[in-house]
This record gives structure tokens, sequence and C-alpha cells, in this order.
């Protein structure tokens, strides 16, 4: 009968004035078919996790070119842990050095994209983490 | 199953937050099941006021409402926002902003809003959303803001799920003839115009009024006509007035009750047109009367209109 439409949001945590990384993977997710909730930029992480609970997302991701991703991209993991929202797929991108990727990925993140990432690896990376 | 819908349903009466962001999806995605969920919550849904706002892209809709929605709340009311927006016809995804200009909202208690694409209705609703309005009611909220990109000629299903509609204009988008045709003057109850900053705003109001006051009709309510700067604030609080305005005119006439009556009938005439594309339609694509219709049309032979009535009349 109905149709599963994957449900993603897509938010620019903290003082980072630099969105059109985050748009252009926005468009890239709605040309593959995806509902992408755009929140747009300087967001504090209990907004990002209240807007994705009420939204009913799979899938949330974290934009920063600022260097403050360490802090605020964790605080964004530990709500959603705290909330009980696991299994929302949580992914990040931007200039994000090497160390710190895997940090956050030891802290609850599924993926952080390095930049030069294509389009088409994020669509495929999360249309098989979906739908399996 | 079963379970999981009584789950859900249990929880949105509950006015569990969680539950009710997961039903919405649920009936969204028409998941087997969604018309249990309606049922187990239909006796509960408790009727409050529904406004609605539409107007073209880009002409502050979502900034208004962040502004009604952060006014209402303040005097302690629960709110529920359903921002809709377009469904690419070509991919099927979609773009939700509307958060953009809502984002101080998140996070505050006692307001709950959801983002929603038209998923292809024509009308600009589709019955998931006349659904999702049911799941609030039973929730528990004390009003219902919904936002719609009216695109001109197609949003008049506004006009049937809300009590209130205010129609978002902005100076310098088109002559005066589109104003007129675009059919959006028979189905305000209010009209604003924002970006009153921007020259030919005062052009674009003295018109709707002169337009307006020809419309015919032995209403008691005359629809105002209010200038705004919504980015800075201007007037959004006289915006206010208007709607609890034509809320109170609406209880004094007994136009209430007309009004749900009439989201009831649009309600149930979505759910059949629904219907009878599963039962009718759904079966006969792709099948060899299909196929067969297809090449006599292509060929000329027959028209669609005849194929139509053929197939229909073969189908019982």
């Amino acid at each position: 009968m109905g149709e599963n439409k994957i449900r993603v949001l897509i938010a620019k945590p903290g003082l980072d004035g630099h969105d059109r990384g985050a748009k252009v993977v926005a468009q890239a997710l709605r040309d593959a078919g995806m509902e992408v909730i755009y929140t747009g930029l300087r967001r504090t992480p209990d907004q990002i996790v209240s807007a994705a609970v009420q939204e009913d997302v799979q899938v949330i991701g974290l934009s920063s070119l600022s260097g403050a991703h360490n802090h605020l991209f964790k605080k964004v993991a530990e709500l959603l842990q705290e909330k009980g929202h696991e299994d929302i797929l949580l992914i990040g991108g931007g200039i994000i050095p090497e160390k710190d990727r895997k940090q956050l990925e030891d802290v609850g993140f599924d993926r952080i994209f390095s930049p030069g990432t294509s389009t088409e690896d994020i669509v495929s990376y999360i249309k098989e983490k979906v739908n399996g | 199953m079963g379970n999981q819908v009584n789950e859900l349903a249990r929880g949105i009466i509950a006015g569990e937050e969680k539950a009710l962001a997961k039903g919405l999806t649920f009936i969204e995605n028409r998941k087997s099941g969604y018309r249990e969920l309606l049922d187990s919550i239909y006796p509960e849904v408790r009727s409050c006021p529904i406004w609605g706002l539409t107007g073209a892209p880009g002409v502050g809709k979502s900034t208004i409402t962040n502004y009604l929605v952060d006014s209402l709340a303040n005097r302690s009311e629960r709110i529920g926002v359903i921002a809709v927006d377009p469904t690419s016809p070509f991919s099927g995804g979609a773009i939700l902003g509307d958060r953009v200009r809502m984002m101080d909202l998140a996070g505050r208690e006692g307001i709950f809003i959801r983002s929603m694409a038209s998923r292809g209705a024509l009308g600009g609703l589709s019955p998931a959303i006349m659904d999702a309005v049911s799941l609030y009611q039973a929730f528990g909220v004390d009003r219902i803001l919904v936002e719609t990109v009216g695109v001109g000629q197609s949003e008049t299903d506004i006009v049937s799920l809300a009590d209130t509609v205010a129609v978002i204009m902005m100076p310098g988008t088109g002559d005066d003839v589109q104003t007129i045709k675009a059919g959006l003057l028979e189905i305000g109850d209010i009209f604003a115009v924002n970006k009153a900053d921007l020259e030919g705003a005062e052009t674009l109001a003295g018109l709707l009024q002169s337009m307006l006051s020809s419309r015919n009709g032995d209403e008691k309510w005359v629809p105002p006509v209010i200038k705004l700067v919504a980015s800075q604030g201007q007037n959004l609080d006289t915006l206010l007035e208007k709607f609890l305005d034509h809320q109170k005119s609406l209880e004094k006439s007994g136009q209430k009750e007309k009004k749900e009556k009439m989201r009831n009938e649009m309600a149930l005439k979505m759910h059949l047109q629904a219907r009878f594309q599963d039962l009718y339609l759904g079966p006969l694509l792709g099948t060899e009367d299909w196929e067969k219709a297809i090449k006599s049309i292509n060929r000329r032979e027959k028209s669609p209109a005849y194929w139509a009535e053929k197939l229909i009349s073969r189908s019982d």
C-alpha cells in the first residue's frame, strides 16, 4: 500500500555562516526522492534534536566548517542517546580532520564524510543503511 | 501490527510527542493499519480552531507563522503547526524549508511542528494532511496552523480545511490581473500585503480593497487588508487580532459548524477518491485491456473518454 519515504534532517550547528555544502547535499537527497527538512544556519544541538524527533526523520546530517564540530556534533549524539533515539542514522560532513572523524564515530556517528565526497556516495550510503 | 497501532493510538491520546511524530509518519506513508489508527483515535478528536496561511513562495508565510505561534504559545496555548511544501514531480523528493524561519520555536514546550510534502496532491493538500489534523486534535492542541504554498490556481483546498484563511501577498509579483485571476480573492478571510516597505505595496493594498468590496455575498465578515513588514515585526499584532476577530465572528454567526461539516465532507471525499483509485484504477494499469485501450487511442480509433467509460463498466 503505502511507500516509505526516507526523511532526512539537514542542520548546521553553531556559529558557522557557510551553508552552500549543506544545500548541495540537501538538493542531491531531494533528487534521489527523499524528503529533506532543511533547518538553516546557527542551530543549537537542542533545537536540532527536538526538530528531528517531531519530524520523525530516519537520518540526521550535520555540517560544520567552523572547527567546532568536536563539541557540537558530540552534543547532538549525546542528546539523541539521552532521549532514546539511537535508531536515527547520524552522519556528518565538512572540514573535519581524520583523527576527529574517528573520535566522532566512536561517540555515535555512523559516518563522517570528508570533503570531496560525491553526493552519489552519500545517497547510496543512506539508502543502504535505511532500507537495509 | 495491531499492537503497534494500539500503542501509537494510546500514546497520541496520552499526549506523548514521540507517538504523535511516529503516528504522523504512519498515516503519511499510508502504512497498512493506518485506518485502524485513525479509527482508534477518532473518538478522542476534540475540535479546535484551524488557521490557514497561503501565498506564493517567498512572500513571508513562515516568518508570519513563526510570530503567530510564538505569541499564542506565550499565552500558554498548545499549538500544532503543519507546514506543507511541494513534492518534486520529477524525483518524488522534497525540500521542506519552513523550519528555517521557525527554528526558535524548536524545543519549546507546547509547540509541535511537522513539515509535510504535498506528495502529489493536486489541490495542495493530500488526505494525509486532513488526517494529520485529526491526530493533532486527538493529541490535544488548542489551535492548529496550516501553512501551504499557494501556487495560484489550486490552493482552494485550504478553504475546506481551515476555519480562517489568510492570503499573504507582496508587491512586485506581477500585474493586477494576476491578483484577480489567481482565485485568491475568493478564498481569503484576511489579506496581508507583506514587505509593505517595498514599492507598490500601497497600490496592491488599494487594489485588494476595491476588489474585495465588490466580492459578492451577504457575508457579515468584510475581509480586512493589512500591510505588514513581517521581518521587522511590523503590524503582526494586528494580523493576530484579525485572526481572533474572525474566529469570534464564526462562532457568533454559527458558521463554525458549517465549516466543520465542510471539512468532514472534504476528508470523506479525499478518502473515497483514494479508495476508488486503489480499487478501480490500480488493478487496471498495465492489464491487457489497458494496453488495448492505449493502442486504440494512439491510433485515433477511439477517444480516452470512450475507453474510460468502457473500462469502468468492464471492471464490475
